[in-house]
């Protein structure tokens, strides 16, 4: 299954955060509304209760009468949602406001004195009503019997009215809201996302062939990436370029001793012994140049995203490798290192690098090789990175001045008596530094022989 | 002195044999890195000549396991490819010295040479013992600086004496390590060479240079009273 792209992960992510979100906020304000809708018509109502007892009065043969006009209009209009009654505690209604003809009200209870009560109602028609009770009585008149229940009732349509209404508006512009957020969280990812796309975009064209390297600035999460996905496309291309001169030279120079041998047997009455001779010396030559080519191919160069390695390791590999070979010569193989390293380089070119130099030291030593690793400052650009220096001194005849150069060149070898290896060491070793951008030079040792550094860029 | 050798190429594989053979080894042969462990495990090795790039098992895996074996005999390592890191490689395994193909015969020989001479602990191709000096480079013994004529069987059971000087030598062992595995074993050819070698070396019965321990075999000494 393919995972789901960033564009939608972050998509859906906001969008369970912006729905969490919003629907908390909704819920408060409507509760909230709803909350203060209720209070603020609740202190109407004790408003009305508190204007309708202040214009009544009780006359002498203890019945209520009007003394002022109510002031609130909806009293007067009926249906208008607003309503009172006074009840005598025993049963019987006093008053109830014009308001009321045509209402249908259960009875209330009686109120003793001073009582005050809230109650959700419905009326005859099915009609929630919030009614306010309080039980009053007139001047000393202190007996149950003689007191009054006034009853302002409210019609609630309209308040539920209200609520719904905002509910209604709350919903709709928090959708808004929300769909506004998702469509800028949208553009704010495409804007976000665009260098990650472009870099898709250039990979692709890569592959098609229509470009050598990704191409332009990007933000610093992605130059990295970016930087060395170009760094292997480079690699990549060098060590293609490299392999494919390697197999072409390879082809080439195999070619002049196979048409050696093919003359000495096409010419008719060579003897056995010419025919060995020249057989030898050709297989001799071609081993030459499989061994430099293969070796040379199978160089690694500089790679990317590479760990750094420690080359002491490898140093100490190599010199633990080279005693047991040269066990018979007691050869005293030092290695001094100044301080901890780290190399950005292959290990296998490291160990080609180090195997080739210290067995040259070993094989021509007299009985000591000295491998020292420091680092080194950069004279000429003091702002470059440092150098690593890689010392082999011996103690054995040594590389004058005029061989070095030929030194360095392919199959060159030091001596033609048979000893071992193939003189292509150096050439090699040459090869490697260049790749990694070091530098090779070939002096005399304090101990008389040859000194060889290699500086590489750290 | 018993040589294996594990190759898998056979046209390589019968050549070192043949090679070897006329060099006076006793050859045992394997093609893969099962077959070399078994005889290097079985059989009294002297030192093993081992190509690293094996089918199955490889030469460094099965250097690896015979040396965890306790298998102590030198072994030379053949590899195709000169990368330092495979040298290394099977250096680090057990391995004693390498040797990159294609190869010279003789680079070959002299390399198995000093590898026996280097585990009987000696580092010149010559071994001296009072006034006898084996070479075992040119096979040549002398005796007070006279070449003496040994033929290869006496040559070789003389090696593998004063490799061993001052070591009790079986005859079981002395024949193990000059014939090969399918060679008929018969312990009185030994004795034959044996008392061929005490005239040559000791015409006049003064030095004593090969000691009969009875029932336990052979010790090269010299006694120097």
């Amino acid at each position: 299954m393919i995972p789901p792209s960033i564009n939608t992960r972050m998509l859906i992510a906001a969008g369970f955060v912006l729905a969490g979100f919003l629907s908390i906020t909704g819920i408060t304000l409507d509760r909230n509304y709803r909350v203060s809708a209720e209070d603020a018509l609740k202190e109407r109502m004790m408003i009305h209760l508190s204007v309708l007892i202040a214009s009544l009065d009780e006359n002498e043969q203890g019945d209520i009468h009007m003394i002022y006009e109510l002031p609130e209009p909806r009293f007067f209009m009926p249906g208008s949602g607003l309503y009172a009654k006074i009840i005598k505690n025993n049963g019987e209604i006093s008053w109830s406001s014009p308001s009321m003809i045509g209402m249908e009200i259960a009875s209330h209870d009686s109120y003793s004195r001073g009582d005050q009560k809230f109650e959700h109602i419905v009326s005859a028609a099915g009609d929630p009503l919030l009614s306010l009770s309080i039980g009053l009585t007139w001047g000393e008149h202190d007996t149950t019997n003689e007191g009054y229940t006034f009853v302002v009732i409210e019609d609630l349509e309209r308040i539920n009215q209200q609520i719904k209404d905002f509910r209604h508006n709350l919903w709709i512009s928090l959708g808004g809201v929300t769909i506004v957020l998702l469509i800028m969280l949208t553009l704010i990812l495409r804007w976000g996302l665009t260098p990650l796309r472009k870099a898709a975009k250039q990979i692709g064209e890569i592959e098609a062939g229509m470009h050598k390297e990704v191409e332009g600035v990007y933000p610093k999460e992605l130059s990295g990436l970016t930087n060395n996905i170009n760094a292997l496309i480079r690699i990549n291309s060098e060590h293609k370029a490299r392999y494919t001169a390697s197999l072409g030279d390879l082809a080439h120079s195999l070619k002049t001793p196979l048409a050696v041998l093919r003359g000495a047997i096409e010419i008719p009455d060579t003897s056995i012994e010419t025919l060995r001779k020249t057989t030898e010396e050709q297989i001799e030559r071609m081993d030459q140049i499989v061994q430099y080519q293969l070796q040379r191919a199978a160089t690694s160069g500089r790679t990317a995203l590479t760990a750094p390695i420690d080359p002491e390791r490898i140093a100490n590999k190599v010199i633990s490798a080279l005693d047991k070979v040269y066990a018979d010569k007691h050869v005293q193989g030092n290695l001094d290192i100044s301080s901890p390293l780290e190399l950005h380089i292959e290990e296998g070119d490291l160990m080609e690098l180090l195997g080739n130099l210290v067995d040259n030291g070993y094989k021509w030593c007299k009985s000591r090789v000295d491998v020292t690793l420091s680092v080194e400052n950069n004279k000429q650009q003091p702002n470059k990175k440092a150098l690593l220096l890689i010392e082999v001194a011996d103690d054995g005849p040594g590389i004058s001045q005029a061989l070095s150069e030929k030194v360095i060149q392919r199959g060159w070898r030091r001596s033609e008596e048979a000893i071992t290896g193939h003189g292509l060491g150096l050439s090699l070793v040459s090869d490697i530094v260049s790749l990694y951008d070091g530098e090779l030079k070939i002096k005399q040792s304090s101990l008389g022989g040859a000194l060889i550094q290699i500086y590489l860029p750290l | 002195m018993r040589v294996l050798i594990v190759e898998d190429e056979e046209a390589l594989r019968q050549q070192l044999h043949q090679r070897l053979t006329d060099a006076g080894y006793a050859v045992d042969v394997a093609e893969n890195g099962e077959e070399g462990k078994y005889i290097g495990k079985e059989f009294p090795i002297d030192v093993a000549v081992v190509d690293i790039g094996l089918p199955h098992m490889s030469g460094i895996d099965m250097i690896r396991s015979l040396r965890e074996l306790g298998k102590g005999f030198p072994v030379l390592i053949l590899t195709a490819r000169g990368r330092w890191q495979d040298k290394v490689e099977g250096l680090e395994a057990g391995a004693d010295d390498y040797l990159v193909k294609p190869f010279h015969m003789e680079e070959l020989e002299a390399r198995i040479k000093a590898l026996l001479r280097r585990a009987a602990g000696l580092s010149q191709p010559t071994i001296t013992s009072g006034p006898i000096a084996l070479n075992t480079t040119s096979q040549e013994v002398m005796l007070n600086d006279t070449l003496l004529d040994l033929t290869a069987y006496e040559f070789k059971v003389l090696e593998y004496l004063m490799l061993h000087a001052g070591q009790v030598i079986s005859k079981t062992v002395l024949t193990e390590h000059i014939y090969a595995q399918d060679y008929d074993r018969d312990s009185n050819v030994i004795e034959v060479f044996v008392g061929r070698l005490r005239r040559k070396l000791d015409p006049n019965n003064e030095i004593k240079p090969i000691e009969t321990l009875r029932g336990r075999g052979y010790r090269f000494n010299i006694s120097t009273s």
